[in-house]
């Protein structure tokens, strides 16, 4: 659950911290008081809050005989709907006869701002300084009028984001090719246009309190289990931070574990994914600014499924599924096995095999875990290269690194050319598991256990499993047990685990996650 | 030597583990079971490590049952 | 309460199934082929119905006092003070002993065919340190952990019998009934001590399954499953390996293993099915360590059990290798700790089986009075 971390501030920057706190809270007083009847007080306060930031643009007009302001950040409107906004305020003939109403009786301006609603724009009133700062930070335009109370929001967000392109992370050969992107609306949008439901909830919170980031936890009423919308939701309100920046900030957050390699939280940049788990019964949460939702619960055999499973026939998706268990174990015990068997346990070896091995080996100073640790380590630095470098550089790095250092160290004589292998196979073991997070756990436990084979053989390697598995079974995503179906072993969810029944034998929604409402189909067949 | 030093980071290595739990109890009673059992185990290490033969319990076990296996 | 997690009868099942494995699996064919040679089948066959039978009379004892704890049990039947001192001694004398012997079995077997170089402390250590950390996650969490061992055991040991079957000599069996009924009672006798009898340590699990009342047939399945298996070992190391060599073997099922030979390239893959009893074993380690802590915890009314685990580790890794003087002791030893196991596990739950039943009226009065008010 959450963890307050100790707080060990110095003495001295508490003082500094509570005299800035001080400061802060006045400006937020002011900011929490209504607006003033007279338009130039209004709009010197605003420019005061905002320090008199260069890209605040004021623009004054006479409307039905008043002054009136429009006020928004440059860059973060779109144009085109200020424009539209002018262009309908003139045409409007009746807004000359409602300029008489305009007064400061409540009723006249409502009806007033009931005319300005243009057909495209939503329009909300505001009264509060606060409410106005938010409204033109978020990216919408402000209108004020002179001795009017109340001021108009003009939905105008238009920020140049990224368009809706290809996912980059999580490609398929066959199925939707649409991914997320930056914008948080959008991002939800997507998700709205797969599942055309009334129950489908969107609920929007604001985190963070510098970035003021927008975060929608999305699910289906009446399939997800309500405790654990709850649970969610209340994990997201304890949330204390400046910034969001990434989903990442908020996962750190809501985890259960947090001394584990594992990752407890999904993540996927595919809305067909999001909009299957939903209808798991699992919550979605779309974080503004990032194309990487987070889905919860997140139980280990998701981060073993890609979505092409349920693209392509559920013969070839079984398969693969078993191939990717597979690479799972020779991703983690590749170079520990080979460790062990060429140290303490040669016998299991056919012996024309062992006489080859002993015969690479021969030149090699090292003992194998040296050797593999050598390897092990280049492998590392190399993908860390790739990664971060420019596309065209990476690429050229690894190729090149790989296969010379992995040629020139085995004609030198430095590691044996069955240790290159060995190493080849796991690195390229741990490409094909589809959730990129959990092969970093992976990559991680791989050293524990070539450690546990160099001191202790099979033996250190079946206790590193036990302990393993002790620790997978002991840790939970928001309640639910990590290994469920496997254990606690619930025989009917095992359809969809290590192997994919047929669509139409999918007759159930997983049991510990959507508690309620748990038929899928009709049992027809 | 280096096996007393070891037997020393063992007992060591348990008492950190267990250090913050400990604190937790505002009984008396469960520090008061935990530093017995524990120094009944660090006595028996310390003994241990020292290479003196520690008798085993068996032996009484055996003592005892001995004439009773041969009746039966 | 001082386990707050609760076990479904499945997870009950299995534990209790791979709790009767254990380390028996290791030397079950040598005891049962020592004496009854070829008709250690039948043996087992006998040891295993009156095993079943035991199981059942620990289930009834549990019934009787409406599934609560083996220490809770004692104090209702002798009362308070009587009841914790007997109960300590059961744990202390007992289960902690046991427990000792399984670490010190998997210290043997390591250190005598595996890895002989490998100082025992060490092999101790590390398997000491994962049973401990299960024991600290708790009941629930390890329970769980065995059912994520299943398909392995059963996966290897499928891979056991395939690859056997072309070795096995069915004339290795026979004739039935050679030297008569008396060997065969003797070695069933072992039987029944080894794995089955020590099946009373679930008299403190019992009250921590989801439905207490249906455990009786998950205990006799456990029961059978895990003895099965056993004789069915048994019966494959005699049929490969002949009832003399096992008898003689110290290790007959590793012995067993080695000679898997699939055209000369799947061989001598001993090393890999020696999962099978590390799994076992460490199941039955972490079962006993378990209700040794939960039952100390007990006597002493602790809080929790989990803070008492460390110590009681240390105590049972130095006992663990101070337990034999010498090989010789442990063989002369043999004979005594059978009586002493019987005494244990069979004698004292029917002594206090007696009792509640001379006391009976009253008591189960005041139990169900308890279970109404609380």
């Amino acid at each position: 659950m959450f963890r307050k971390r100790p707080n060990k501030k110095l003495n001295n920057d508490q003082a500094q911290l509570t005299q800035e706190n001080s400061t802060a809270q006045a400006e937020l007083a002011q900011q929490g008081e209504a607006f003033t009847p007279e338009l130039l007080e209004n709009l010197r306060r605003i420019k005061e809050i905002l320090g008199g930031s260069s890209d605040l643009v004021m623009t004054d007009f006479i409307l039905g005989g008043h002054e009136a302001a429009l006020l928004y950040m440059d860059g973060m409107v779109d144009k085109v709907a200020i424009n539209h906004f002018f262009e309908h305020i003139n045409r409007t003939p009746e807004m000359m006869k409602y300029s008489n109403f305009l007064s400061q009786e409540e009723e006249g301006t409502a009806d007033f701002f009931k005319l300005l609603s243009t057909p495209v724009n939503r329009l909300d009133e505001i009264r509060f300084f606060r409410e106005a700062i938010r409204a033109i930070l978020a990216g919408n335009a402000v209108l004020l009028v002179n001795s009017v109370t109340h001021g108009l929001v003009i939905d105008s967000k238009g920020h140049k984001g990224r368009a809706v392109t290809e996912s980059s992370t999580e490609n398929v050969v066959r199925g939707p090719k649409e991914a997320f992107n930056e914008n948080g609306l959008i991002n939800t949008t997507l998700i709205r246009r797969k599942i055309k439901d009334p129950r489908l909830r969107v609920e929007r919170k604001v985190i963070g309190n510098v970035t003021q980031t927008s975060v929608a936890v999305i699910h289906i009423h009446g399939i997800a289990n309500d405790k654990l919308v709850k649970e969610v939701h209340a994990r997201l309100d304890k949330i204390d931070i400046d910034g969001i920046l990434e989903s990442n900030y908020i996962e750190e957050f809501i985890q259960d574990e947090v001394y584990t390699p594992f990752p407890t939280v999904f993540n996927t940049e595919r809305p067909d994914v999001v909009a299957a788990a939903l209808l798991e019964g699992r919550i979605a949460i779309v974080i503004d600014g990032t194309p990487f939702v987070l889905l919860v619960p997140a139980l280990f055999t998701h981060f073993f499924q890609a979505a092409e499973d349920y693209y392509q026939r559920w013969d070839i998706a079984t398969l693969l599924r078993l191939l990717r268990i597979s690479a799972f174990f020779i991703s983690m015990l590749g170079p520990a096995v080979y460790i062990a068997v060429i140290n303490f346990h040669q016998e299991m070896l056919p012996t024309p095999l062992l006489i080859s091995l002993a015969a690479q080996r021969e030149g090699v100073p090292f003992p194998a875990i040296v050797e593999a640790l050598i390897m092990e380590v280049t492998l590392e630095i190399l993908r860390e290269a790739g990664l971060r470098l420019p596309k065209a550089i990476g690429q050229t790095v690894s190729i090149v690194g790989a296969l010379v250092i992995g040629q020139a160290a085995v004609e030198a004589g430095i590691i044996s050319a069955a240790m290159v292998i060995v190493v080849a196979i796991t690195a390229i073991s741990n490409f094909i598991l589809p959730a990129y997070n959990m092969g970093i756990s992976i990559r991680i436990i791989r050293f524990v256990f070539m450690f546990l084979a160099g001191t202790f053989g099979l033996y250190g390697i079946a206790a590193g499993l036990f302990a393993l598995a002790l620790h997978l079974c002991s840790i939970r995503s928001f309640g639910i047990p990590y290994m469920d179906p496997l254990a606690p072993f619930v025989p009917d969810d095992m359809k969809d685990t290590f192997w994919r029944k047929p669509i139409f034998r999918l007759i159930t929604r997983p049991r510990l996650i959507s508690q309620k409402n748990n038929q899928r189909q009709s049992k027809s067949k | 030597m280096g096996y007393t030093l070891i037997t020393l980071l063992i007992a060591g290595l348990v008492l950190l583990i267990d250090r913050r739990k400990l604190k937790q109890y505002k009984r008396k009673r469960e520090n008061r079971v935990y530093f017995s059992i524990f120094m009944i185990g660090l006595v028996m290490l310390l003994i241990k490590s020292a290479g003196i033969e520690m008798p085993s319990p068996l032996n009484g076990i055996s003592y005892v049952l001995k004439p009773l296996t041969k009746m039966m | 309460m001082l386990e707050k997690g609760k076990i479904s009868v499945r997870q009950f099942t299995i534990l209790v199934a791979l709790y009767t494995i254990g380390t028996a699996i290791l030397i079950i064919p040598s005891i049962l082929a020592a004496k009854a040679k070829q008709d250690a089948w039948i043996s087992g066959l006998l040891g295993l119905a009156i095993g079943v039978a035991m199981v059942i009379f620990y289930w009834k004892l549990s019934e009787r006092f409406q599934y609560v704890n083996l220490i809770e049990i004692l104090e209702k039947c002798f009362g308070k003070w009587i009841g914790k001192s007997v109960g300590f001694l059961f744990f202390v004398c007992y289960v902690l002993l046991l427990a000792t012997f399984v670490l010190r079995d998997i210290g043997d077997f390591m250190t005598t065919v595996m890895m002989v170089e490998t100082p025992i402390e060490a092999i101790h250590i590390i398997f000491l340190i994962i049973v401990l950390y299960g024991v600290k996650l708790g009941l629930e969490v390890f329970t769980r952990t065995m059912e994520l061992f299943i398909p392995w055991i059963v996966l290897l040991l499928v891979a056991l019998f395939l690859t056997l079957l072309p070795q096995i000599e069915v004339t290795n069996i026979l004739p039935v009934f050679e030297n008569g009924m008396k060997p065969i009672v003797q070695s069933s006798f072992s039987f029944l001590v080894f794995p089955f009898l020590e099946m009373v340590v679930f008299l403190m699990i019992i009250p921590y399954v989801n439905r207490p009342q249906d455990t009786k047939k998950a205990f006799m399945l456990g029961t059978i499953m895990g003895g099965g298996l056993l004789i069915f070992i048994s019966v494959l190391t005699i049929l490969v390996v002949g009832p003399t060599e096992t008898a003689r073997s110290i290790y007959p099922t590793y012995d067993l293993t080695k000679t898997i030979n699939i055209r000369e390239f799947f061989q001598r893959v001993e090393a890999l099915m020696a999962l099978i009893w590390f799994i076992t074993v460490f199941v039955k380690l972490l079962v006993l360590t378990y209700v040794s802590c939960l039952g100390i915890a007990q006597v002493f009314e602790l809080k929790e059990y989990r803070i008492i685990v460390l110590p009681i580790g240390l105590v049972l890794y130095v006992l663990s290798l101070s337990i034999f003087p010498s090989i010789s002791f442990l063989i002369e030893f043999t004979p005594v700790y059978d009586l002493y196991a019987f005494l244990w596990c069979a004698v004292f739950p029917f002594v206090v089986w007696l009792v509640s039943l001379v006391r009976g009226g009253e008591r189960n009065k005041s139990g169900t009075a308890r279970t109404e008010s609380g």
